[in-house]
This record gives C-alpha cells, sequence and structure tokens, in this order.
C-alpha cells in the first residue's frame, strides 16, 4: 500500500516535470525571447552535463552542502540549548521567547552588513546567516513539540521512577519528533535558500565559493545555459532531501507510529 | 493486620478562575493487603484526584495518606498507575517496548533476554500473544489498554491504581478485558484501587466499594461486597447488589 | 474522466504560459514606439559628463520631444540584463562587459566612449610592491568577475605568472564602497580594485598605495567606460541615437572647457567637497572623451584566455557608424 503510493507521487512528479519541460522547449523554440535568455532544453542540458564532467559544479556544490551541514548542526545544538532553558526555567522561557521575537523575522540576508562589520566576510558569516535562519524556526518548534507533550507522559515517566534527565531523554525527545522535523524541514528550507544568496553576495571564500557564487559567475559572464544547470542542481536537491530524506525518514518513524501533526 | 494505604482525613482543593473549588472534603478510609477497592461516583465527585494523590502526582492539602505506613510525597514504582487515554502507550514503542520500558529504564540486575521473557509472560497474561511487535497505532483501543496493564503489573508494583481503565471502551470489549482482570488477580499477588463511574464494573470486580458523593465531595458509604466468585452478572444477588450501591450514590 | 481533466490542465497551463510570454512580447515593442530614452549608468566619477547631461538638462534640450530617463544601478549585469529584456536603450559599463554580451549575441554596439580613469589596485600591507608579493591567503575586492577590474588583474597576472587566472580564487565580490570599507578595516581584505573617487580616498590614508595601475596591467591608455546602445534603440530612434551623442559631446566638453563649473555641479551630486572634485576630475590620467580605445587588446586578451569565443573582425562589428576610431 505505501510502496504503491510511493511509486504513484513519484510517477506524478516525473510527469509533471515531463509537461513542464516540453512547454518549455516549446517556448524556447517558438523563440518568443532571444534564445541566449531562454535557451532550449538541449542546450542547458549540454551546459550542465560540462559543468558536470569539469567538476566545478559538484565541488561548488558539496561546498555549499558542507555550510549547510555545519550551520544546521550548530543550529540544531542551539535550538536544543534554548527550548531546553525555556522548559526548565520561566525567566529564560521570556528571554527566548522575546530574542526569537526580535530576531524571527529578520532576513538572514538583510542580516549580511552587519555580519560582514562583526566577522568579516568567508566561511563563517555564511555559516552565522544560516544559523540565524536555522535556530529560530527549529527553537519555535522544539518548544511547541515540548508544550504538547500529554501531561500523561510525564506523569508515567515519574511513575516509573525516571529522574528529570532520563525523563527528557526517553520521553520528551522522542515524544516531540513530529515536531522536531517540521522545524527541521523548516530549517533546511531557510538554510539552502540563505546559503545560497549568502554566497552570490560574498566572492569566493577560500578554494570555492558554492552553488550562489557559481550562479553569480554564470550570470556576469552571460552564461545563460550554465546558471540554468545551476538551479536545476538547486532544484534536485531540494526535491531529494525533501521527497527521498524527510519523506523517508517521517514513514520510518512518525508515519509508522501515527504521530505526524 | 496492618493496612497497606491509609488514608487519613485528606482534603483538596483546585484554583479555578481565581476561586478555590473543593473536589475531596475529608476522606478517610484504608485498604488491605491484596484487596481490591473501587471507588464509585459520579462525574467530578473527585474519585479521580483522589487516585492521582495516592499515586503521588498531586499534592494534598490536608490530612494524610500513608503507603506501608509512610506519607506518600511523591510518585512510586510500587504504585503504578494505568490510565483512562489511551495514549498512554509510548508511540514510537512497539506493544513489547512499551513493556519493556519501565524494567529497561530502572536496569534491574536481569538480561535483555531475561526481561524479554518476562515481558513476554505479562503479554500472554493479558492476553496479547503474537502482537508484541506492533505499534500502539496499529491496534485497538482494548489492546491498547491491555499493554497498559501489562507494563504496569512487570514492575511488580505493590498496589495497582486504575483509573477507569475500560472507561473509554464499548461494552463488551469492557466485559472482556474485566475478565481478563479477573483472571489475573488469580496469578498475581496485588492490592488494586480501581476507580470508575460504571456500578455494575464495580460490583463484578472489587471486594469493597467506597462512593463518593458529588455534593459533599466526601465518602457517602463503604460498602462490602462478598458475592461469590465467579460472578454473575445475570444472576438476582448481584443485581440486588448493583441496585444497592446505585441507591446510595444517587442523589 | 481523470484523463480528460489532467488535458484541460495542461491545455490552460500553456494558455497561461503563452499570454504571459505575448504580453512580455507587447509591452517591449510598446515602448520602444514611444519616444522615451531610458539610460542607465553607475555611481563614480567616471560617468560625469552624464551626471552634467542630467543636471543642465542637455539632453532635453537636444531632444524636446523625447522623455528621459535616468536610471543608476548597482553592477554592469544588472544594466545589461536591463537592455537584453529592452528596459534600457543606452548602458554605460567598460569594455570586458560589453565585449561578453557582444560574444554572448547581444544586439548592441559601442555608441561613445565617455573617459578613462585612474583605475589601481591598492593595498595598505607595506610589504606587497609588485602583485608577486600577494600570497594566496590574500583577498582581493573589486566589483565582479569579468568586470574590467578582473580583467586587467588577470592581464597583469598573465603577464607575471603567465597564468591568468592565478586570483581567481582569492576574488571577493564588492561594490567600490564595500570594497573601500573593507580595505580600510585592514580586516578580511588586502587589496582593492577600484576606480575613482574610491582609488584617490583609499589612497589618501597614510599607508595605502597603489600596487598596479591600470595602464601597467594594460601597457597603453585605454577607455574605462564606454556608452552602448541597443541595435532596436538604434535603428528605431535614430532621432534620439543622435541627440544623445550630441548631449554626450556637450557635456564632455562642458566639463573640459570649465572643470571649475564643473566640480560645482558634480559636488552636489556625489556629495562631496568641490576642491576634491576638482582635484579628481583634473588628476592625471582622468580623461573625459568620446574616442574608444584599448578595444583590439582586451578583445584579445579575452579571447586567448577563453572569457569570450570570438573576437571581431572589423571594429564595425562593435561600434555604430559615426564612432571616432582611436589612435
Amino acid at each position: 500500500m505505501t510502496n504503491k503510493f510511493m511509486d504513484n507521487k513519484f510517477i506524478i512528479r516525473l510527469f509533471w516535470i515531463v509537461i513542464l519541460g516540453i512547454i518549455w522547449q516549446v517556448i524556447a523554440l517558438s523563440e518568443v525571447f532571444n534564445l541566449t535568455s531562454f535557451p532550449r532544453i538541449e542546450t542547458l542540458l549540454a551546459s550542465l552535463i560540462k559543468d558536470i564532467l569539469n567538476g566545478d559544479i559538484i565541488i561548488q556544490t558539496l561546498y555549499s552542502l558542507s555550510l549547510i551541514f555545519k550551520g544546521l548542526m550548530l543550529g540544531l545544538i542551539i535550538s536544543i540549548i534554548l527550548s531546553g532553558i525555556s522548559m526548565i526555567s520561566k525567566v529564560f522561557e521570556g528571554f527566548v521567547d522575546t530574542v526569537i521575537a526580535i530576531a524571527h523575522p529578520l532576513p538572514g540576508i538583510a542580516l549580511l552588513p552587519l555580519v560582514i562589520l562583526w566577522m568579516g566576510i568567508g566561511e563563517r558569516a555564511i555559516i552565522f546567516i544560516i544559523v540565524h535562519s536555522v535556530v529560530w524556526p527549529l527553537t519555535l518548534n522544539l518548544l511547541a513539540g515540548f508544550r504538547a507533550i500529554p501531561n500523561i507522559y510525564k506523569q508515567i515517566g515519574k511513575n516509573y521512577g525516571l529522574n528529570s534527565l532520563k525523563i527528557i531523554r526517553y520521553i520528551l525527545v522522542p515524544a516531540s519528533l513530529p515536531y522536531f522535523i517540521t522545524g527541521l524541514k523548516i530549517g533546511w528550507a531557510r538554510a539552502w535558500r540563505a546559503v545560497i544568496s549568502a554566497e552570490m553576495v560574498f566572492g569566493a571564500a577560500g578554494s570555492a565559493g558554492g552553488l550562489g557564487w557559481f550562479i553569480f559567475k554564470k550570470r556576469v559572464f552571460m552564461d545563460t545555459s550554465g546558471l540554468f544547470g545551476g538551479l536545476i542542481v538547486i532544484i534536485l536537491i531540494g526535491i531529494m532531501i525533501e521527497d527521498l530524506f524527510f519523506d523517508k525518514f517521517e514513514k520510518m518513524t512518525i508515519k509508522k507510529w501515527g504521530m505526524s501533526i | 493486620m496492618r493496612c497497606l494505604l491509609e488514608i487519613k482525613e485528606v482534603s483538596k482543593s483546585f484554583k479555578k478562575d481565581k476561586r478555590k473549588v473543593k473536589v475531596l472534603n475529608d476522606v478517610s478510609f484504608s485498604v488491605k493487603k491484596r484487596e481490591f477497592v473501587s471507588v464509585v461516583g459520579p462525574s467530578g465527585c473527585g474519585k479521580s484526584t483522589l487516585l492521582s494523590l495516592i499515586a503521588g502526582f498531586d499534592e494534598y492539602d490536608e490530612g494524610n495518606i500513608y503507603f506501608k505506613g509512610e506519607k506518600v510525597i511523591a510518585p512510586s514504582p510500587e504504585r503504578v498507575m494505568v490510565f483512562q487515554d489511551f495514549n498512554q502507550l509510548f508511540p514510537w514503542k512497539t506493544v513489547i517496548e512499551n513493556v519493556l520500558f519501565p524494567l529497561n529504564v530502572n536496569k534491574k540486575e536481569t538480561t535483555l533476554n531475561e526481561r524479554k521473557d518476562l515481558a513476554k509472560k505479562y503479554l500472554k497474561m493479558v492476553k496479547l500473544e503474537g502482537y508484541e511487535d506492533y505499534y500502539p497505532n496499529e491496534i485497538s483501543g482494548g489492546m491498547k489498554q491491555r499493554t497498559a496493564i501489562a507494563r504496569a503489573l512487570i514492575m511488580k508494583p505493590e498496589i495497582l491504581l486504575m483509573d477507569e481503565p475500560f472507561g473509554s471502551l464499548d461494552a463488551q470489549t469492557r466485559m472482556q478485558l474485566q475478565t481478563t482482570l479477573i483472571e489475573l488477580l488469580e496469578e498475581i499477588e496485588t492490592t488494586i484501587v480501581f476507580v470508575t463511574h460504571d456500578i455494575e464494573e464495580a460490583v463484578v470486580l472489587s471486594d469493597r466499594i467506597i462512593a463518593l458523593g458529588k455534593s459533599s465531595n466526601s465518602i457517602k458509604d463503604v460498602m462490602v461486597n462478598n458475592l461469590d466468585r465467579p460472578r454473575d452478572r445475570l444472576s438476582n444477588k448481584f443485581i440486588e447488589k448493583v441496585k444497592k450501591v446505585y441507591d446510595k450514590i444517587k442523589e | 474522466m481523470k484523463k480528460l481533466r489532467i488535458k484541460s490542465i495542461y491545455i490552460l497551463l500553456t494558455l497561461f504560459v503563452f499570454t504571459l510570454s505575448l504580453n512580455g512580447c507587447t509591452s517591449s515593442n510598446d515602448t520602444s514606439k514611444n519616444k522615451e530614452i531610458k539610460i542607465a549608468e553607475q555611481y563614480g566619477l567616471a560617468y560625469a559628463p552624464l551626471q552634467i547631461m542630467k543636471d543642465k538638462r542637455i539632453l532635453e534640450k537636444n531632444l524636446p520631444e523625447g522623455e528621459v530617463i535616468w536610471k543608476q544601478m548597482g553592477n554592469t549585469a544588472a544594466i545589461r540584463e536591463g537592455m537584453i529584456s529592452n528596459q534600457v536603450d543606452v548602458g554605460f559599463m567598460a569594455i570586458p562587459p560589453f565585449l561578453i554580451g557582444w560574444d554572448k549575441g547581444m544586439d548592441w554596439k559601442i555608441a561613445s566612449g565617455v573617459s578613462s580613469m585612474p583605475i589601481g589596485l591598492v593595498t595598505y600591507k607595506s610589504e606587497i610592491k609588485t602583485i608577486k608579493d600577494l600570497t594566496s591567503e590574500d583577498r582581493i575586492a573589486l566589483p565582479q568577475p569579468g568586470s574590467i577590474q578582473h580583467i586587467m588583474l588577470s592581464m597583469a597576472s598573465e603577464k607575471v605568472f603567465n597564468d591568468s587566472r592565478k586570483f581567481d580564487n582569492q576574488l571577493v565580490t564588492m561594490a567600490h564602497p564595500d570594497g573601500m570599507n573593507a580595505l580600510l578595516a585592514k580586516k578580511d581584505i588586502t587589496a582593492h580594485f577600484t576606480s575613482p573617487p574610491y582609488i584617490f580616498k583609499e589612497l589618501d590614508h597614510k599607508g595605502f598605495h597603489k600596487v598596479l595601475s591600470g595602464k601597467e596591467a594594460m601597457g597603453k591608455d585605454f577607455t574605462f567606460i564606454i556608452g552602448v546602445t541597443t541595435k532596436a534603440f538604434h535603428d528605431k530612434n535614430s532621432k534620439g541615437y543622435k541627440a544623445f551623442k550630441k548631449s554626450l559631446k556637450e557635456a564632455i566638453s562642458f566639463i573640459n572647457k570649465y572643470p571649475d563649473k564643473a566640480a560645482d555641479i558634480l559636488a552636489k551630486e556625489y556629495d562631496l567637497p568641490k576642491k576634491e572634485v576638482l582635484r579628481y576630475i583634473t588628476a592625471d590620467g582622468t580623461v573625459y572623451s568620446q574616442e574608444v580605445n584599448g578595444l583590439e587588446d582586451f578583445a584579445d586578451f579575452m579571447k586567448r584566455n577563453d572569457y569570450i569565443s570570438k573576437s571581431f573582425k572589423d571594429r564595425k562589428e562593435i561600434l555604430w557608424e559615426d564612432v571616432t576610431d582611436d589612435k
């Protein structure tokens, strides 16, 4: 049953991608737009394959992903600490709540000029922006998750003689998993956008500048099909993470357990 | 014989909209070892609160609760609660993992295999053989409550506190679980305080029935129930008993 | 049933996209019929004649029936994209970005030179005397890859190291003011390839010195900023085109004849002290002229190093018929 659904979803995706591709090709061939700004599909694919073969796009993508990974991990740790102390102390809860209210609406890219002033340019600043995009939605979701845990779980924990730490470890953490996954999904999506935008503003940081820098370079050298290649990679990675990673993970956990929110 | 559980002049009130609302007023009774005591009464009479005070989840305002001669101040694995809520099982654990949970976290000096054998034994007692690897969302409400009972019993508690455990089940399933519980009592030595609003259930299960009144929030009567076991719900004596209890709590 | 629904959605979607594209098409046609002239420039002293033209309303005088729309844009790529989508008729930029666009098939040609400027690479590190002293740790700020600053740095590294891409992984893309602030902070940026007035301001600070000048990189004088127009504008609005060229000529000769008066106007535009502006526009290496110099040198270098795929055989391929030839 589940397998069939997965196949269906995959087929639906593929179907619409093909349709969109056909529409694209029809518009390109009609030459309503200049072919430089609206290249044909085969030109796009040829350019993408060229960039894959010379390794450039792969190196840049891996670099961007490594930045995201670092930022996500750091954001995760900070979120757990922030939501943890909020659960323990009322004073901190107010503090964390206020910080989120201030910081959450700020787009990471708007902070960029300030971040450059504080920590200079390069990897650290980009990671800072990623952490900023991840921490607030994740903390909000973790807090919502902790608050949504039925009181009965805590009572059961106490009843079976668990101390506070064990209650957190064995009960609160798994019980808030659905919220945690939602937070992580939002965090990932924001981090991915943040890293691309930040890389487009910065130059090459060290040996690679990331996918954003790749796209920026394609823009300034007017390599439109190369630019689309970068966009295709962004889309593919987005679909892979959303459809494959998160979907699989949810199916293995909260969907199997009937816990999805 | 000394009593296992003594409740002495216990009162408890909650704050509601800045007003104090008394839910228990000067309640006293005691429970002997291996006794099955039911607490009946209409909703709002404070019977669930009473159970939660005995479990140690809540603090009482006045009076004392003694368990094995010591004042109850916190929850303890010696007094295990079974709730009405089907959600009392952890959804991320299978049936057997749920039953194993109290043993695993308390790291009793046994091997995992020994613990698993024990869990299987208790699951067999509650008639859940073959359902060990199901997740809670894959089994029925009745099966969930059976799992919860097995999880409570595996701790070998001195006293089992049951807060309307069959209250959300349909009539037929409820009767099946009552039968299972009666059979269990022959195999395990435990004391039970059982809260219910179902008088027939109280009469079928318990040795003594405590009736709580809603308006007074205190004990209206304590009735000994010494009908012969197994009890026949259709016998005249049974029906009379039910009627008697019903008359007592009627206000 | 289901198939039918999918089919109708498909048709709707196609129609939707087509309507969108048609709309885009008609609106761009409309604007070229109009008597509007849309001019895009950037910030800096190299664009001074345009400020004069704007302030003294020279183009309005030469083209009474037209409407002039000025746009100041953040970078060359934006101007180029504006010209592709017909949102800009006349754009100002350096020769390399123009050649990249021409190579990629953009239908545009050079209408005029505007200025030559003493651009260069500035550092605060005393141990860096030439680009040979730059290490792989040093980060170099410049407007963007493919900009004239980048191409000149590449020209110099080709000469010195026989490797035009040597510094490509050490570049940091920054607009001139940001790059200047970063350099003055002496933190992340070792060197800044920039143009007036920023280069003058940086060099005014103690210890800041020029490592490389544009002239050294190129080996000769070259035109820094040129004016480019789309074929659509040049062909369909020849009156506007001529008026624009005439106005630019007047503005340039005004600066050259009356630098003092020009400095008055520019001081206001750039929000700088007049004395400073006067010093900048009369500085050695600052030339306002309609001549276009260095086309072949840029094209040869960029072709040799794969920044462009083709070069021009005849200057007429990239210059409109009336453009002043260089010497």
